[in-house]
């Protein structure tokens, strides 16, 4: 479940955001698939974080050792 | 229930059997206000949340005004909600934490007690609206942002840049982490929302099969009362990883990397 929503979310921020610059600069659809391709990477990003046990961190950050930070698949 | 098929609600209600499992998640106007052009009418989803809250507010007060040391039983479960979430914001955050506690708090219970009303028969979950799920979401993405820039100033941008990584690989990197930062909200939103309402579904689903399979109907019944036990489970947990989540957002936001 959790999986599947970042994936998802991730996808319409970028296709949503790469839709709203073509809307802006009228070139139709090279944003909005340049968004969907940003949108894909921070899905997999967003899925890579939450499996390897890093939480819903922005940013490459390594678990605090020893420190039983909670959170990390829920 | 048949004999509804054919009868005069049929367009209204939809579903084969007279009522459609997504009748429960309907807004129904009790006092309509129209401001404006805008109508903001008291709805059955407010009336939930005014319950939810004043049962909140009457919970702590009840059980805050002997102030035993040994607790009584309303003492006894106002301390262990305090408690509860106390524990989850400094596991999370840290002793800086402590500032955000009145609002993580309340986040909590009022999750927490909108799920639980929305297991009562014939009530109504209003976390079960994506919209009401995505403005909470909204309150505390805008507020751990906001957050961020006062601790940090324009510091906070390299929140988007990760450390370690080379010059070239920025201009791919920086909008692939705003991207998965602004879905943020988005995922604690549907989060929340998809498992309300499906699981309400689902148990208005088997509830129907009840009496529409007469006397095998224990075989649905039994399952039926399985998984209520589930949902309260559930209503439970995503009223504790929504506040886990937002507690986690507030932590990255107040030790930036």
């Amino acid at each position: 479940m959790r999986i599947g929503v970042e994936l998802v979310a991730a996808l319409i921020i970028g296709i949503g955001l790469g839709y709203l610059l073509d809307g802006w600069f009228g070139t139709m659809p090279l944003m909005s698939l340049l968004g969907f391709a940003f949108g894909a990477a921070a899905g997999f990003l967003n899925v890579y974080r939450v499996a390897t046990g890093q939480g819903s961190t922005v940013g490459y950050r390594k678990p605090p050792e020893g420190d039983d930070k909670p959170g990390g698949n829920v | 229930m048949a004999t509804n098929a054919g009868g005069k609600h049929g367009g209204e209600h939809g579903g084969a059997g007279g009522h459609s499992p997504l009748e429960q998640f309907e807004i129904k106007e009790l006092i309509p206000i129209n401001i404006g052009g805008y109508d903001i009418s008291f709805t059955n989803s407010s009336m939930v949340m005014v319950i939810a809250v004043l049962l909140v507010i009457s919970l702590m007060t009840i059980g805050t005004r002997k102030r035993a040391l040994v607790p009584g039983r309303w003492q006894s479960i106002a301390e262990m909600c305090f408690e509860f979430c106390a524990n989850l914001l400094r596991d999370t955050v840290g002793t800086e934490g402590r500032k955000y506690f009145p609002f993580i708090f309340t986040l909590f219970m009022f999750i927490l007690f909108g799920n639980m009303l929305g297991m009562v028969p014939y009530s109504f979950t209003f976390t079960s609206h994506i919209i009401v799920t995505f403005v909470m979401a909204m309150v505390v993405f805008t507020g751990v942002t906001i957050l961020g820039f006062v601790k940090h100033g324009t510091h906070f941008f390299s929140f988007f840049v990760p450390p370690g990584v080379s010059l070239i690989m920025w201009p791919l990197m920086i909008p692939i982490e705003i991207i998965s930062y602004l879905s943020r909200p988005i995922s604690l939103a549907v989060r929340l929302f998809a498992n309300m309402t499906a699981g309400h579904t689902m148990l208005k689903v088997f509830a129907s099969f009840v009496p529409a399979l007469g006397a095998a109907g224990i075989a649905p019944l039994a399952f039926a009362t399985a998984l209520t036990g589930l949902e309260v489970l559930i209503a439970f947990l995503q009223a504790y990883v929504f506040t886990v989540l937002t507690c986690l957002y507030i932590s990255d936001a107040v030790h930036l990397h």
